[in-house]
């Protein structure tokens, strides 16, 4: 009879340990990111290839529909139930509805990550000689166009958003892009210790950062103001700019761990693994990838006169 | 005696045909060695100039686009007519001319579709992206895309995600869209093995084996991209009012020169002249990733 007594102590106590795990799991479900305005895409095949805690209860439910997980067992009641194949999107944050969520089981891609070496030997764009290299991005204010630099003057020049009016400048008055390729000679690691943003300027202007390298974003990167949901919204991202890298090192893009909140411009990509590791709570995402579409307008146009992609589809017709 | 004369008779009768049989031997022998050659210069005119028509839209596919604007302000059709070359045009832009000695060809480009042409073909394989130009296209239009899913074997069940691009104001905006295709259609019946397909919408509309969509231009358009999913497609889009140019058609005609070894005597006929067209896209495959927010080719995409 004792034995029976404790053995249905333990069974109790063990399932209220369990709930407890259980409720404490989805309290603090941090850290999590999030996407707005695009999709997540990964090759790999795992199941979990994706991987983002949904706090779909949390009191700013403005991102509840944002996110999908691909490898959630028992999906979340409210989420829709395609959330399958390393593949997850974001949805209209104001009005989400299945539609939104459009696409799923892509599985493996066809085609592969730009050529970093033809990015390299199209980078033939020449830096003035009056440029302080470590001054790429500011004093220099070069035009848009592809640039090759070293790691280390791309780390100089990334630090050095530390001074003056602490923006990017890129010269011309017409939309364009400034696309630093990171020269295949040096090797390290791209540093992003502050954040990367614009000047006011004429023009729409942004800055593609190519590397064979591992890319870090310091903690010290973000925001720990909280604003209301819709000023997080509209208000800039710490990270203006497109991040490519084709290094496999893992993490191949590494987010610092820290309390701030984070939000960059999206497309991020990456070969490698990507390791998002801030936490700003069970509310905000710790990472936060608002999608900007001019960066495949831009590149477009870009590469319809330089051919940086080199593939374009041809037909021949024999008369 | 006028049994002697008449063996005599014989004998020339028999001679003269022999002399008659021989010579239409020999003529018939002639003939043939004459036939035979004129076919060898012919074939040698022919492979001439199909390899120099070959080589000159070769020679221009190799050009980056910005070069191939360029040459189409010179570069015409008039560099060419039915009957040949236009020799003061070929003078005055000889950068339109490719020479290998004993042939040459004439290279004209255009833009692409050509004018009074509204449509645009074009494939991609599975899980691929293509790009289609759409500046200067009529705001307030619809583009309408025809597609047909296609694999190994023929039309087959495939899925299409339509990224609209467009800029209103300074803003740069992405609409899109998962389409499923038109469900009567024959191919449209299984997906492929461990493909799941739904949540888009179907297509409301055929033309004739072709599922197709209407995507609205609005603000300034830019960019539509299309990815197939399940399988590969084939793509018409149909522009209503201006057309995008998508790029470059390249025709080469190649000519044997008058006097040349082999084929040169035929200069002028239409064994010795044979064009090439070749249709180039100036949009890049960009691949897929630039349509999502956060991309990983092999890795993985975690937070912790």
């Amino acid at each position: 009879m004792g034995m029976r007594f404790l053995h249905g102590t333990l069974v109790f106590s063990l399932f209220l340990l369990l709930s407890l795990f259980n409720i404490a799991g989805s309290v603090y479900a941090a850290p999590w990111f999030t996407t707005y305005g695009g999709g997540v895409i990964s090759g790999n095949a795992d199941s979990d290839s994706i991987k983002s805690t949904q706090p779909y209860f949390a009191p700013l439910a403005v991102f509840k529909s944002a996110l999908i997980q691909p490898g959630m067992v028992t999906p979340n009641p409210t989420m829709p139930s395609f959330a399958y194949g390393g593949i997850i999107t974001s949805g209209s944050i104001t009005s989400p509805t299945d539609k939104d969520a459009f696409a799923k089981n892509i599985g493996v891609l066809g085609g592969s990550l730009p050529d970093y070496q033809r990015f390299a030997n199209k980078a033939t764009t020449v830096i003035p000689a009056n440029c302080d290299h470590n001054k790429l991005l500011t004093s220099c204010n070069l035009s848009p166009g592809i640039y090759k630099a070293s790691l280390a003057d791309i780390n100089s020049s990334l630090n050095n958003l530390n001074t003056g009016d602490k923006k990017y400048h890129i010269g011309g008055n017409k939309d364009g892009l400034l696309v630093l390729v990171q020269d295949p000679a040096s090797t390290g690691t791209v540093a992003i210790n502050y954040k990367v943003q614009p000047v006011s300027s004429a023009g729409y202007k942004r800055l593609v950062l190519i590397t064979n390298t591992k890319i870090n974003i310091s903690s010290t990167v973000g925001n720990t103001n909280f604003p209301t949901q819709a000023q997080y919204l509209s208000q800039n991202a710490d990270i203006q700019a497109m991040l490519i890298t084709t290094s496999t090192s893992d993490p191949a893009v590494e987010v610092a761990t820290g309390a701030n909140k984070l939000k960059i411009e999206g497309p991020i990509i990456s070969k490698g693994k990507m390791r998002f590791r801030r936490d700003a709570g069970t509310a905000w995402p710790g990472v936060f990838v608002q999608y900007n579409p001019f960066y495949i307008t831009e590149l477009a146009k870009l590469d319809a006169s330089l051919n940086i992609f080199g593939s374009s589809s041809v037909r021949w017709v024999y008369e | 005696m006028n049994k002697l004369n008449q063996q005599a008779g014989q004998t020339l009768l028999i001679i003269i045909f022999a002399i008659t049989l021989g010579l239409v031997a020999l003529v018939g022998v002639s003939t043939r060695i004459v036939t035979s050659t004129r076919r060898v210069f012919i074939d040698n005119a022919y492979y001439k100039a199909q390899a120099v028509a070959e080589a000159g839209a070769e020679k221009f596919l190799l050009k980056s686009n910005a070069d191939l604007a360029t040459l189409k302000v010179g570069c015409t059709t008039s560099l060419y007519t039915g009957d040949g070359f236009n020799t003061t045009e070929l003078t005055a832009h000889p950068e339109c001319v490719v020479d290998l000695g004993e042939s040459r060809a004439a290279v004209a480009v255009e833009a692409y579709p050509s004018a009074g042409i509204n449509t645009y073909e074009v494939n991609s394989p599975a899980n691929s992206t293509i790009l289609i130009n759409l500046l200067n296209a009529t705001s307030g239009n619809d583009v309408r895309v025809c597609w047909q899913g296609v694999n190994s074997l023929g039309p087959a069940y495939a899925e299409i995600l339509s990224f609209y691009y467009s800029k209103d104001g300074s803003d740069y905006l992405l609409t899109q869209q998962k389409h499923e295709c038109k469900g009567s259609l024959s191919w449209c019946g299984s997906p492929p093995a461990g493909y799941s397909a739904n949540d888009g919408i179907e297509d409301a509309n055929v033309d004739g084996d072709y599922s197709c969509f209407d995507v609205r231009i609005t603000d300034t358009p830019q960019i539509l991209n299309l990815m197939s999913l399940g399988n590969g497609s084939s793509y018409k889009i149909t522009f209503t009012g201006a057309v995008s140019s998508q790029g470059y058609k390249i025709t080469s005609v190649g000519e044997v020169k008058s006097g040349a070894t082999g084929g040169g005597s035929l200069a002028g006929s239409t064994a010795t002249r044979k064009k090439v067209v070749v249709e180039k896209s100036s949009m890049p495959n960009l691949g897929s990733w630039f349509n999502f927010a956060v991309a990983s080719e092999s890795g993985k995409i975690v937070a912790e």
